[in-house]
Parts: structure tokens; sequence; C-alpha cells
């Protein structure tokens, strides 16, 4: 049974219903992860230790048993509350090496999608958490953090050097402003509204 | 014989004694709870608590907070927060923000809700 009541607000107003929705921000270490978060999120960003399942790889298949160990992984926290709209976006900053894959699945499960923040310099760390948003069908952006003006690249050119294809979406922003984080996070959820709607007409 | 040096007392061990003492031995929760769960204090008079339960009960007495939000305020491991929230939504000092615990990505309404208030945010 689902233990529901209403959040307490003020008088005459009808109560608030928040659902949670959460946005995974992924990037390779130093990429401007916990800035982008801080930059938009309402509370302090904040650490959250989350024990992670992982299904270990190489045993014994055919027995049935998968044999699993439990990883810690420090994740940066923010949210954003939508109170008009019912929501509650909960952002997570989520390391994005290869290492770390088997968090996603954790993450990644009922999350709206995902913004990969890369950066020009090590454009190659964005490639482990790109292949795995296009093998799940997660809605992901690349968003581009410009932290250095002398090394701004065309969007055309990161796209070329990442192997994305046109449908995704590239961002250029700065992580530490409020608005470019915002920008950021309204491409995702327009590139996420698109994709319902294409797979709708594929589907009739 | 020859003394084992191998290992010794330090704080990673003292902070798994305490994991281990603040959810009662227990190493898994009453019921599953996501990251992303939001609860909130219920309006009745809380059941006498402790500690942290205490503390997660007037966090949650402000607003609606998930178990990530718990977990970074109080600096504990998620697992131990869903251990302590599952314990007070149990005896009903706590309840879920919303009947259907978190929003569904595969559902346009909300998405369209998510995309309406993003551009709604003045920055």
């Amino acid at each position: 049974m689902t233990v529901y009541e209403p959040l307490a607000t003020e008088p005459g107003t009808p109560p608030a219903r928040l659902a949670a929705m959460k946005i995974l921000i992924v990037g390779g270490y130093g990429v401007g992860k916990t800035t982008l978060v801080g930059a938009i999120s309402e509370i302090d960003p904040l650490t959250t230790e989350a024990d992670v399942t992982q299904a270990s790889i190489g045993h014994d298949r055919t027995a049935g048993t998968e044999a699993k160990a439990t990883t810690t992984v420090a994740l940066d926290f923010g949210r954003i509350t939508l109170r008009a709209h019912g929501l509650q976006l909960l952002l997570f900053g989520a390391p994005g090496q290869q290492r770390f894959w088997f968090m996603w699945d954790d993450l990644a499960t009922g999350a709206l999608g995902a913004v990969v923040l890369a950066d020009t310099r090590r454009l190659e760390d964005s490639f482990p958490v790109i292949e795995y948003c296009e093998q799940r069908g997660l809605p992901f952006i690349v968003a581009v953090n410009e932290f250095d003006p002398h090394l701004r690249y065309p969007a055309d050119e990161v796209r070329a050097a990442l192997a994305l294809a046109e449908t995704v979406p590239i961002q250029m922003c700065d992580a530490r402003k409020p608005a470019s984080v915002q920008a950021v996070l309204i491409a995702l959820a327009e590139h996420a509204v698109a994709l319902y709607y294409a797979q709708r007409a594929l589907s009739q | 014989m020859e003394r084992d040096t191998s290992w010794s007392w330090n704080d990673d061990g003292i902070g798994r004694l305490r994991l281990y003492s603040l959810t009662g031995g227990r190493t898994t929760p009453t019921r599953q709870l996501d990251l992303a769960a939001l609860v909130h204090a219920s309006s009745g008079d809380p059941p006498p608590l402790d500690g942290e339960g205490e503390q997660i009960h007037a966090l949650c007495r402000v607003e609606a907070r998930s178990i990530a939000e718990l977990a970074g305020l109080l600096r504990q491991p998620a697992t131990v927060i869903k251990i302590l929230v599952a314990d007070l939504l149990d005896s009903g000092a706590l309840v879920h923000a919303t009947p259907d615990f978190s929003a569904d990505p595969t559902d346009i309404d909300i998405l369209e809700r998510v995309l309406d208030g993003l551009r709604a945010l003045s920055h």
C-alpha cells in the first residue's frame, strides 16, 4: 500500500504533489560536473555516497548465479524544484570513466536523460558514456564546457570527433553560469520530447 | 607465533562499525527505495525518534527531500539512509511525497512539464 499525504502548503493553496525526475550529468574528472550542478541547484551541492551493485563479469554464467559486488561511488547532488509543475529535478553528477559503467544502470533507471559534459582537451573521456547512452536508448545531449576561451571548437568539429549522430544536440556552455546551464537542461528536455514524438511516429 | 601485522584498527573500520550500529546491524531496507524517492514528514505527531531518525524527520518537516539529498546532508551512505527512511515510512513518521514515487520519463506529459518548468526558471 502506498502511503500518500499531500505536502503542507500555505492556507488556501492546493497541496503540492512533487514527483522526482532524475537528470544525469556525466563527464570525466575535472570537466566541471560539480560546477554545473552548483550553478543551477537551489541547494548547495552535496556529495552523496551511493552503493552500487556491480554484476561481475567472467563468472560461470551457465550456473545461473550472478555474483555481484558492491562499490561505493561519490555523486554530486543538486536539485531544482518546479513547484508549479509538481516536479523536483534531481541532478546527479556522475563520473564518466569506463570503470563506473556499472553504476549508470542504477542511476539511469527512471532518468529523463543525460548531459554528457565534455572537455575539448579530452574528448575521448566522453566516449564510454556516449556509447552507454546509445546502447541503452537513454536520451542525451553533449554539452561542451568552454571554460577556456582559447580552446573553442565549432560544434561540427566536436560532432565529427565524437562520431555523434546528427540527431544528438551539441550545446556549448559555461558551467559556471546559471543561464547557460539552464539552456543545457532545456536542450536535454527538448531532445527527450523530440525523441518521444520521433519514436511514436516510427511505431505508427 | 609471529604476530600478524597485516591488519590494524583504523578509521575505516570504525566508520563501518558506526554504520552497522546506526541500522541495528541491518544491511537492507524493509522496502525498496530509489535514490530519487521523495519523502516528507507526516502531519501527525511523530513516534519517539532518536539520532539520525530524528534528524531525517526534522529535515523532512521543512520540505520533501530525496534519499540522495538526505544522504548528502547527513553525510551517510545512501544505503544507510534507505534503511532509516524505510523504518520511518513503516512507522508512519514519513510519507512519500507522491503516490507513484517518481515521475515516468516515458510519459510525454511529464517530459513537457519538465521542459515548461525549465523554461520558466529565471536565471
